[in-house]
């Protein structure tokens, strides 16, 4: 029969409080989802959540068109191979994100007040 | 079979790199949520490495599994290579120097979180340094949470393969 050992579980315990602490101060934060930020090709652009508009972002492989509607964001096309950011669907809440890896798009929604670097000023 | 000192067994770690490669396939072919998300099932063979073999063997084992998987998956000359190098790197020597460090206190289930969250977080920190910035932390926790239960399950699996199977016992240290 399989029994754990004492340094497996401390390894567990150290795992799980690590993922829960970066968890917690990654998305805990509150706030109304109010911007989106998309970064491409070295760029950056912020769009309001609440402006309905349709977005081309330039990538190595074409454009990705990205769509904010009633307050959502989805990627309508890429012209990437897998469609996988068309797949990830709709995303409407803070700290959600759509990514297209081939293409170089990175599409995330932001609270009003974030700045560069705070994700990382938290977790680290 | 003999324990170390000897010349290296280049059968057996030759016979574990393939199954590491077959497993890595075996993996390849499973539909995942996120192409990026892996559930190292390759790392079974590196954990039976770990158990049986010497430190050169075991270090030629992890460079042939590197490279296998580089050109079984076509990303051996792409920048996705680093992420597979750094990966499997840093996991091979933290799950070796628990094993070599615990040795009975520990069982293959903590070796391969272990090696599991820190091949993660590498691979985290690499995208942070050449894709995303610091939004790349955005990703970690769904990386880390699949992670653990992944490796968690795959311990338990690599622990009870190895306390049954007689090819690895013949292959202990000590063992004639």
């Amino acid at each position: 029969m399989l029994r754990l050992r004492p340094a497996d579980l401390v390894i567990l315990l150290i795992t799980i409080v690590i993922i829960t602490g970066l968890s917690v101060s990654i998305y805990g934060r509150t706030g109304e989802a109010s911007q989106v930020r998309i970064e491409g090709s070295g760029q950056e652009w912020i769009y309001p959540l609440d402006q309905d508009s349709w977005i081309h972002i330039p990538g190595p492989l074409g454009d990705t068109e990205v769509v904010i509607e009633e307050g959502k964001v989805h990627v309508h096309d890429s012209a990437c191979r897998n469609k996988i950011c068309v797949t990830t669907g709709i995303i409407e809440r803070v700290g959600q994100w759509i990514i297209c890896l081939p293409n170089d798009v990175f599409v995330r929604i932001e609270g009003a007040l974030e700045t560069e670097g705070e994700v990382d000023d938290v977790a680290f | 079979m003999s324990p170390s000192d000897h010349p290296v067994r280049v059968r057996d770690v030759a016979l574990l790199a393939a199954f590491a490669l077959f497993l890595s396939t075996i993996e390849y072919v499973i539909p995942k949520p996120l192409p990026y998300m892996r559930i190292g099932l390759a790392n079974l063979a590196i954990m039976i490495g770990i158990g049986c073999l010497t430190m050169k063997e075991y270090s030629l084992l992890v460079i042939l599994k590197i490279l296998g998987q580089g050109v079984l998956h076509g990303t051996l000359f792409s920048y996705i290579f680093l992420f597979s190098l750094g990966g499997s790197l840093s996991s091979a020597v933290v799950m070796l120097l628990l094993y070599r460090s615990l040795r009975n206190r520990v069982s293959m289930v903590g070796i391969s979180i272990a090696g599991a969250f820190v091949s993660n977080i590498v691979q985290i920190l690499l995208a942070r340094m050449l894709l995303f910035g610091q939004a790349a932390w955005l990703i970690a926790p769904p990386f880390l949470i699949t992670g653990l239960a992944a490796s968690l399950l795959l311990g338990f699996f690599a622990q009870g393969f190895m306390e049954r199977s007689r090819w690895i016992a013949s292959r202990m240290p000590g063992s004639s």
